[in-house]
């Protein structure tokens, strides 16, 4: 079904589960996953009003790390949320406030790739946060021919 | 507040119709997160899924239908997370709560702002 996407596992302990429904017809098996490969994956949590040189962060952030061969990134904005300055970030249809909070999930191949993107990254997030964590990869396409502008991004 | 190397990120995974004493629960949870003093909380919202009921959540806009999926993501230290918990023990009916290890890389804010 998913001809170029990514599909990333991370070791989860599950806390709650629902209560609600009844626990019969459970046992069927789990569909087995094809593993190919552990990655790091890092989330980044900014605001969408945060700015470098008059662009939003996000933007800054995606354009740097194609630029740095970083494999894919994904943009999420939060509906509402607080972090390091304690304020309430929230989408208020009223006061056409757009200060919501936005995450970057970011998967990256190896480790070494990411620590050195860190230095650029340090500069560019000047309040936030970071947090890194392991995933496995099940399955990473990407549909571009090895010869387009994709492979130098890549190496 | 100081967040740095090892710590916890817990999910939680609901909907957004979901609600605790009359308001949403989504703001109900970044409240107490906020009262426990707990570094952050994000809520992001997505655009269908299914969870525990295998009821499919999507949001629709011409039914005004708002049961979207939600999740709420809260990073911190284990012993922080953990208060968070008993909250969630009697808050959550109907749900996921998940926690996985993450390495915080960064955590800052611009002095001034903060509150």
């Amino acid at each position: 079904m998913a001809g170029t996407g990514l599909i990333e596992i991370q070791g989860t302990l599950v806390v709650k589960p629902t209560e609600i429904e009844k626990k019969q017809g459970t046992q069927e098996s789990l569909p087995p996953l094809k593993r190919e490969g552990k990655a790091k994956l890092m989330r980044i949590y900014i605001g969408e009003n945060d700015k470098r040189r008059d662009i939003p962060l996000h933007k800054a952030l995606i354009e740097s790390m194609r630029a740095n061969g970083i494999a894919g990134v994904t943009v999420y904005q939060g509906i509402l949320g607080y972090g390091a300055n304690r304020r309430i970030h929230r989408d208020s249809a009223l006061h056409l406030s757009h200060d919501q909070p936005v995450m970057l999930s970011v998967v990256v191949d190896t480790e070494e790739k990411l620590r050195a993107y860190f230095p650029i990254l340090d500069e560019m997030v000047q309040q936030g946060l970071v947090v890194l964590s392991d995933v496995d990869i099940i399955k990473y396409t990407h549909n571009f021919p090895a010869t387009e502008c994709g492979k130098g991004a890549r190496q | 507040m100081k967040l740095a190397g090892r710590a916890k990120m817990l999910r939680v995974h609901f909907g957004e119709g979901d609600n605790w004493k009359d308001r949403p629960f989504y703001r109900a949870i970044a409240q107490k997160c906020r009262e426990l003093d707990i570094a952050g909380a994000t809520v992001l919202r997505g655009i269908a899924g299914y969870g525990a009921s295998s009821l499919i959540h999507r949001s629709h806009v011409l039914s005004f239908s708002h049961d979207a999926p939600v999740m709420v993501s809260v990073i911190d230290s284990e012993e922080k997370i953990r208060r968070l918990l008993p909250f969630l023990d009697e808050a959550v009916d109907e749900g996921l709560v998940a926690m996985s290890e993450v390495e915080v890389i960064k955590y800052v804010h611009q002095d001034g702002i903060r509150s």
